[in-house]
C-alpha cells in the first residue's frame, strides 16, 4: 500500500497533486462563490479589472472571474471523456497488436497509420461540418483523433512486457490470453500510459479550444475555459485578463497533472527519473 | 458633425465562412425617385461622421497628392472569390466590382441618387416605361465606347439564372423589348409600374459591363481602376484607369486587395503599415482605437438591419400575439451597447430606416415586459421554450442571441441556443428558410427591394413565410404610385401592418466600421458601403 | 536492451532489412488506399457542397440539381471515386470544386496550392530545423541534470508552453514583440509569388509559435529515454572502465534515446505539415492551414480530398522513414518477432 503513495513523498509530486486538487476544486465548487451570475452582463464589455469585477468583463460584459469559477466542470469534463474514450478503444488495439504480435498485429497496425494519416484538425473539421456542432460530436472527434497515438504507444509497451519472464511464465502455466493480459501486462504498463496520459489529457483541451477558434465548436452561452480563451482571443490587446485567466487555469491543470504523472511513474518503480542521491529529496 | 456613438458596424463574415449566402444583400443605399430623402442628412450632412480623435476633419484635409499604392484588406472568401459581379455577395467582391465597373446611377452620402453612367431616367405617366439617357463619350477600359448596347447586355446578363445575385434587380423588367433607341438612349419596358426604377441599379449586382463579357477572367469595365492580376482568396491588383469619365481621378495609381480572414491578423496589418485601410473592424478594437488614436477609425451611420425573425408558419409564431410579445422583451439600447458596443442606432422592427418612403411616425418600441408577459398568456404561451438559431457569421449576431436569451428571462421565455456554421445559415438546402426562430441582416438599398424580396407573394427569400393576399397589393400599389403624398400614405401602411404583425424584430441600424492608418486621406463615411463605399477613386496617400 | 548488435557477415544481415522496408511499402501502399477511400466518402457525405455554395441564397435544391448536372456530380460515386484517384496516380490533382461551379471549364487544384504547398514546406522546414536539434538539446540537458533545478526549469517552461493554445501563444507573442517592442512584425502576408524566404523576419514569430507549441513532446521523450539509457548497466560498466562522461553520452545514452525519440519527432513533423492551420491562420499567412479550412468551409471537394490525400501521403513517408532510422539505431528489432 506505501508503494502507491510512495509518490506523494516526492516533491515534485507533492506539488503536482496540490495543483491538481486546487484547480479541480476550483472548477467543482467554484461556482458556489461566484459574485455575479456568469451569463449576465454587468457593466460594459471588455472593462479592465476593477474593485468590483477582479479580473474585468469579457467581450458581451459578463464578469470574468464567475465565468472563471464555473468554467471548469465543463471543459475538465469534455476533455475527461474525450480521452478517457480515447484510451478505451486504443488500450484495446495496443494491448491486442502488441500481445498478439502475430497476423492480428500488422493489420491493427496499418489501420492505426491510415487514421495517423490524418491532419487531426483537419478531420475535425470535417466531421463537424458533416455531423454538426455538438458536445457528442467534439468529444467522439477528439477521443477518434488520440486514440491512434495511444494505441502505438500501448503496443510498444506491451512488446516489451510481453517478452518478459513472468508473462513468459503465465503462458506457459496455461492461462488464458485474456487473463494474461488484465493480470501481467496491464499492470506492467501502466508507468509509460501514464506518463503519456497527462500530455493526453492536455492535447484533448487545446484541440477542443482550437475547433472553438475555428468557430466550431462548444455553443453558447456556455462557460468553459477553452470557450473563454477562443471567444476573447481576439480582443487581447484591450483586455488579457479575459483570456489569460482561463489559460493560466489550463496551464496550471497541464503543469499539476504531468508532475504527478511523473512522480506516479517513478513511485511504480520504472525509472523515469534515476535514483540518485538528490532524488530520494524530490 | 461627429458622432461617436454611432460608429459603423462592420458586416463581416467569419473566418469560416465567407462567400455565402449573404445572397443579394444589399450595401447599395436608396435610389430615390424624383426628390431629397430627409434621411439621416441630420448625422451624414455631406460631413463626416466619424469619430473623435482627429478623424472628422482630417480625413477630407489637403489637396490630393498623385501617386502610390492603395492597399485595402478584408476578409476573404478563399476560392470562392469571384469576379463576377452578378454573382458576388461579399464585401472583399464588392471592392473589386465597385472599382473595375460603374452604375447606372451613383449614390450619394446622403442616400440621393446622382447621375453616372446614366443621366436620366424619365418614366412615363404610369411608370410603365422608362426611357434611360446616357452619358456620352465614356470609355471601357479596351478603348471601346460605351453605349446603349452595353446596357442592354448587362440587363440581360443579369437576368441569367447562374447570376443569381443580380437577377432580382431585373425581375421587374421586359427584357425581350429593350430598346436602343441610338447610341445613348435605351427604353426599358416593364412588367408592372415601378415609380422608382433607377434605385434597382445602384446596388453593385447591377453595373455595367461590356457587350459580350462572358467568363469575367480579364474583366473589362468603365471603372477608376483597370483589371491587373486576381488570385482567389489571396490577393488582386488592380491599374488606375487614365481615361477615367471623372476626370483627375483615380489619385492613387494601384490598387491592391489583400484577403486577410482573421480579425486581428486584419488590424494587425493596418497597425504595422502592411496595409493602409481594413474594412470591417470589430466594434470592440474600433472603441479602443478612437481612443488611441494610432490609426483612422471610420464610422458611417447606415440603413443596415440586424434582426430576429420569426417563421410565421411554425408554432409557436404562427400566433400574432406571440410574435409581438417577443419583440417587447428585446432590451434594444442593451443589444446595441453589448453585442454592437454602440456602433448602431436603436431599429423600430421595420426596415430601411433613413430611406425614402420609411415610416418614421411610427412610436419607437421599447422593453415592456408586462405587456409582453399578459400577450403570453392570452395566447396560452406562458414559460414558452424555444431554440433560436445563430451563427457567426456577422459580428454581433452571436452576441445579440445570447443577450435576447437572457433578456427573455424577465418574461419566463425560455431561448435555447443554437449555433450552427455559417456556411449552412444562409443555405436554403441546409438551414436557410427553413428555421423557425433565427437571424438576419439586410442592408436594403431601398425599401422597395427589401420589401420585394423578403415578404412579397413571390419573394424568393421569404424568411418569416409571411403570405398575405391583400398586403401584398397594397405593397404593389405602394410601388407603383407616382405620386409621392399618395405613395408615402400608402407606404406607411405597408409598413405599420409589418410593424404590429410581421415576424420581424430589426433592433438595430448597424453602423460601417472600419480602420484606415493615418497615412490615408480622401475616403469619407458613406451610409452605402464600408470604407466610404469602396470610393478607392477618392483615396489619396499623404507623404 | 542490454546485448549490443553482434557482428554479422554483411549479406545475412541486409535482407531482414529489405525484407522489412519492402513489407512496410506494401503496407504503406494499401494504407494509402484505404485512406483514399475514406477522405472520399467522409468528404462526400458533407452536407452543402460546392454548387450550393456558389448559389448562396440562391441555392435552391432546383438550381443546386441543375448545377450539379452541369459538374458531373450526379455521376454515381464509384465513378467519381475511380476517376479522382486514377488522375491522383498519375500527378493529376483534379479540379476545384468551387471553380467548376463558378462556371469555369478548369480549375486544375495544383494551380491553387502549388503557392500554399510551397510556403507551408518552408514554415515546416524552417521549424523542424529549429525543432530537432532544440529537442535533442535540451531533453539530453534535462536528462544528464535529472532531478536538479536545470530539469525542473525545463520541465515546467516546456510545459507550460504546450498548456496554451497556439493561438494564445501566438497573440502573446505578437503582443510582446509587436505591441510592446515594435521589433518585429505581427503579420506574415506574402505576395503571391514572392518566396517567404525574401523577408525572413515575418517568419520569426509564427516559427517561435509552432516551436513553443511543439518543443515539450519532444523534449520529454527525448529526456525520458536518456534517463533510462544513463542508468543502465552498460552505460554504467562503460564509465566504471574510465570512459569520459561526453563518450558515454554520444555513444550508448543518445543512440538508444534516439529511437523513441524519433518516432515522437516524426509525430511533431507530421503535426506541423497539418496542424499549422492555426498558426496559419493567426498571423495570415499563405499557406495549405489556411487553404484546407476556407476549402472545407466552401465545400470544395476537389480541393479537400486532393490536398488531403496529398497530406495522407507524407504522413505515411514520414512514418517510413521514421521506421526505418529507428531500425538503423536499434539493432535487435531487425531479428524477426
Amino acid at each position: 500500500m506505501t508503494g502507491r503513495l510512495r509518490f506523494m513523498r516526492s516533491f515534485s509530486g507533492a506539488v503536482g497533486v496540490t495543483i491538481v486538487v486546487f484547480v479541480v476544486a476550483v472548477a467543482i465548487f467554484g461556482r458556489y462563490f461566484a459574485p455575479y451570475d456568469p451569463n449576465v452582463p454587468v457593466t460594459a464589455p471588455l472593462s479592465p479589472p476593477s474593485s468590483h469585477y477582479w479580473l474585468g468583463t469579457d467581450f458581451l460584459g459578463r464578469d470574468v472571474f464567475s465565468r472563471l469559477l464555473y468554467g471548469g466542470r465543463s471543459v475538465i469534463t469534455l476533455a475527461a471523456l474525450a480521452t478517457g474514450l480515447g484510451y478505451l478503444i486504443g488500450m484495446s488495439v495496443g494491448l491486442v497488436a502488441g500481445f498478439s504480435r502475430s497476423r492480428i498485429d500488422p493489420v491493427l497496425m496499418r489501420s492505426v497509420d491510415v487514421m495517423l494519416a490524418f491532419p487531426p484538425l483537419l478531420f475535425l473539421l470535417v466531421l463537424i461540418s458533416g455531423a454538426g456542432t455538438g458536445v457528442q460530436v467534439l468529444v467522439i472527434g477528439v477521443a477518434v483523433i488520440q486514440a491512434p497515438g495511444i494505441s502505438r504507444i500501448v503496443r510498444t509497451a506491451t512488446l516489451e512486457v510481453s517478452v518478459r519472464g513472468y508473462v513468459e511464465a503465465a503462458i506457459a502455466r496455461g492461462e488464458r490470453s485474456y487473463a494474461v493480459i488484465v493480470r501481467e501486462v496491464l499492470p506492467n504498463i501502466m508507468a509509460p500510459v501514464l506518463v503519456d496520459s497527462g500530455l493526453r489529457f492536455t492535447y484533448s483541451i487545446l484541440i477542443i479550444a482550437s475547433v472553438n477558434f475555428l468557430g466550431l465548436g462548444l455553443q453558447p452561452p456556455a462557460s468553459d475555459w477553452a470557450l473563454m480563451i477562443s471567444d476573447n482571443r481576439q480582443y487581447i490587446a484591450i483586455q488579457a485578463w479575459a483570456v489569460l485567466a482561463p489559460a493560466a487555469m489550463i496551464a496550471l491543470l497541464t503543469i499539476g497533472i504531468n508532475l504527478t504523472g511523473d512522480a506516479i511513474a517513478r513511485s511504480l518503480g520504472r525509472s523515469y527519473v534515476p535514483k540518485t542521491a538528490r532524488s530520494a529529496v524530490i | 458633425m461627429s458622432d461617436p456613438h454611432n460608429p459603423r458596424p462592420e458586416t463581416g463574415i467569419e473566418l469560416f465562412d465567407h462567400r455565402i449566402s449573404r445572397g443579394t444583400l444589399l450595401r447599395g443605399a436608396a435610389g430615390t425617385m424624383l426628390g431629397m430623402s430627409p434621411l439621416l442628412a441630420a448625422a451624414c450632412g455631406g460631413g463626416s461622421s466619424s469619430s473623435t480623435a482627429g478623424t472628422g476633419a482630417s480625413t477630407s484635409a489637403g489637396t490630393p497628392v498623385k501617386g502610390g499604392t492603395l492597399r485595402a484588406g478584408f476578409v476573404g472568401g478563399g476560392t470562392a472569390e469571384t469576379l463576377n459581379l452578378y454573382q458576388g455577395v461579399t464585401p472583399i467582391d464588392e471592392s473589386r466590382a465597385q472599382n473595375l465597373f460603374d452604375p447606372l446611377l451613383v449614390v450619394n452620402p446622403d442616400l440621393t441618387t446622382g447621375p453616372g453612367l446614366a443621366l436620366e431616367f424619365n418614366a412615363n405617366a404610369d411608370a410603365t416605361e422608362y426611357e434611360i439617357k446616357l452619358r456620352p463619350g465614356v470609355e471601357f477600359h479596351n478603348g471601346k465606347t460605351f453605349g446603349a448596347e452595353d446596357v442592354i447586355y448587362s440587363m440581360r446578363l443579369m437576368a441569367k439564372s447562374a447570376n443569381f445575385a443580380s437577377v432580382p434587380f431585373v425581375a421587374g423588367i421586359n427584357l425581350k423589348d429593350l430598346k436602343a433607341i441610338n447610341a445613348t438612349t435605351v427604353k426599358v419596358p416593364l412588367l408592372y409600374p415601378d415609380a422608382d426604377l433607377g434605385a434597382n441599379f445602384v446596388y453593385w449586382n447591377t453595373w455595367m459591363v461590356q457587350n459580350g463579357e462572358t467568363d469575367f477572367t480579364k474583366p473589362v469595365g468603365t471603372g477608376p481602376f483597370m483589371f491587373d492580376t486576381f488570385k482567389a482568396g489571396t490577393q488582386s491588383t488592380f491599374k488606375r484607369n487614365p481615361n477615367y469619365w471623372q476626370t483627375g481621378k483615380p489619385y492613387v495609381d494601384e490598387l491592391l486587395i489583400q484577403s486577410i480572414d482573421d480579425n486581428n491578423a486584419r488590424l494587425e496589418a493596418l497597425q504595422s503599415g502592411q496595409i493602409d485601410a481594413m474594412a470591417q473592424l470589430p466594434t470592440a478594437d474600433a472603441k479602443a482605437h478612437q481612443a488611441t488614436g494610432d490609426i483612422t477609425v471610420l464610422v458611417a451611420k447606415s440603413p443596415q438591419a440586424m434582426m430576429f425573425y420569426m417563421d410565421t408558419t411554425q408554432a409557436p409564431f404562427t400566433d400574432v400575439r406571440v410574435r409581438q410579445a417577443m419583440k417587447l422583451i428585446a432590451d434594444r439600447p442593451a443589444l446595441v451597447a453589448s453585442a454592437i458596443n454602440g456602433f448602431g442606432s436603436i431599429g423600430n422592427d421595420i426596415v430601411g430606416k433613413g430611406l425614402p418612403f420609411y415610416d418614421n411616425s411610427l412610436p419607437q418600441r421599447v422593453q415592456d415586459i408586462a405587456q409582453a408577459k399578459s400577450l403570453l398568456k392570452q395566447a396560452g404561451q406562458e414559460n414558452l421554450t424555444v431554440t433560436l438559431q445563430t451563427s457567426p457569421i456577422f459580428p454581433g449576431f452571436v452576441e445579440a442571441a445570447t443577450l435576447l436569451a437572457q433578456q427573455a428571462k424577465a418574461a419566463g421565455v425560455t431561448i435555447n441556443l443554437k449555433q450552427v456554421p455559417p456556411s449552412s445559415y444562409y443555405n436554403p438546402s441546409a438551414l436557410y428558410l427553413k428555421m423557425a426562430f433565427a437571424e438576419t441582416q439586410w442592408p436594403p438599398p431601398s425599401i422597395k427591394f427589401f420589401y420585394l424580396q423578403a415578404l412579397s407573394s413571390k419573394a424568393p427569400y421569404n424568411e418569416t413565410h409571411w403570405k398575405n393576399a391583400a398586403w401584398n397589393d397594397l405593397l404593389f400599389k405602394a410601388i407603383g404610385e407616382t405620386d409621392q403624398a399618395t405613395a408615402q400614405q400608402t407606404w406607411n401602411q405597408v409598413q405599420e401592418i409589418q410593424y404590429n404583425q410581421g415576424g420581424y424584430i430589426n433592433w438595430t441600424n448597424a453602423d460601417w466600421v472600419d480602420g484606415l492608418s493615418t497615412k490615408v486621406k480622401g475616403l469619407e463615411p458613406h451610409p452605402a458601403g464600408v470604407l466610404g463605399n469602396y470610393l478607392f477613386m477618392n483615396a489619396w496617400l499623404s507623404a | 536492451m542490454t546485448t549490443v548488435a553482434e557482428p554479422r557477415a554483411a549479406d545475412r544481415e541486409v535482407s531482414p532489412v529489405l525484407a522489412f522496408v519492402g513489407r512496410r511499402l506494401l503496407g504503406a501502399a494499401v494504407s494509402l488506399l484505404v485512406a483514399s477511400v475514406l477522405i472520399f466518402i467522409g468528404t462526400s457525405v458533407l452536407p452543402g457542397n460546392a454548387a450550393s455554395v456558389v448559389l448562396g441564397r440562391g441555392a435552391t435544391p432546383a438550381a443546386v440539381q441543375k448545377l450539379e448536372k452541369q459538374m458531373h456530380l450526379n455521376k454515381p460515386l464509384t465513378t467519381q471515386y475511380t476517376n479522382w484517384l486514377g488522375g491522383f496516380v498519375h500527378g493529376d490533382l483534379g479540379d476545384s470544386s468551387i471553380g467548376l461551379a463558378q462556371g469555369q471549364k478548369h480549375a486544375p487544384v495544383w494551380a491553387l496550392i502549388s503557392d500554399p504547398v510551397k510556403n507551408s514546406l518552408i514554415l515546416a522546414l524552417i521549424t523542424a530545423l529549429f525543432m530537432i536539434p532544440l529537442s535533442l538539446g535540451l531533453g539530453a540537458i534535462a536528462a544528464v541534470y535529472a532531478g536538479r533545478p536545470a530539469d525542473h526549469a525545463i520541465s515546467i517552461m516546456s510545459l507550460a508552453a504546450i498548456a496554451l493554445p497556439e493561438f494564445v501563444i501566438g497573440s502573446l507573442l505578437v503582443g510582446v514583440f509587436f505591441v510592446w517592442l515594435d521589433v518585429l512584425p505581427p503579420v506574415a502576408i506574402i505576395p503571391p509569388g514572392q518566396s517567404p524566404l525574401s523577408d525572413p523576419t515575418k517568419l520569426i514569430l509564427p516559427v517561435a509559435t509552432l516551436l513553443l507549441a511543439s518543443l515539450a513532446a519532444g523534449i520529454r521523450m527525448v529526456r525520458a529515454g536518456m534517463v533510462e539509457t544513463l542508468q543502465a548497466e552498460y552505460v554504467m560498466a562503460a564509465r566504471l572502465n574510465g570512459l569520459s562522461e561526453r563518450w558515454v553520452l554520444w555513444r550508448y545514452a543518445m543512440r538508444n534515446a534516439l529511437a523513441p525519440s524519433v518516432q515522437v519527432l516524426a509525430q511533431n513533423l507530421q503535426w506541423l505539415i497539418g496542424g499549422i492551420i492555426i498558426t496559419e491562420t493567426v498571423f495570415a499567412y499563405p499557406g495549405l492551414g489556411s487553404l484546407l479550412v476556407t476549402a472545407v468551409g466552401n465545400r470544395d471537394l476537389g480541393v479537400v480530398q486532393s490536398v488531403a490525400m496529398l497530406i495522407a501521403v507524407v504522413y505515411v513517408m514520414l512514418n517510413l522513414v521514421a521506421d526505418l532510422i529507428v531500425l538503423l539505431l536499434v539493432p535487435k528489432l531487425r531479428e524477426p518477432a
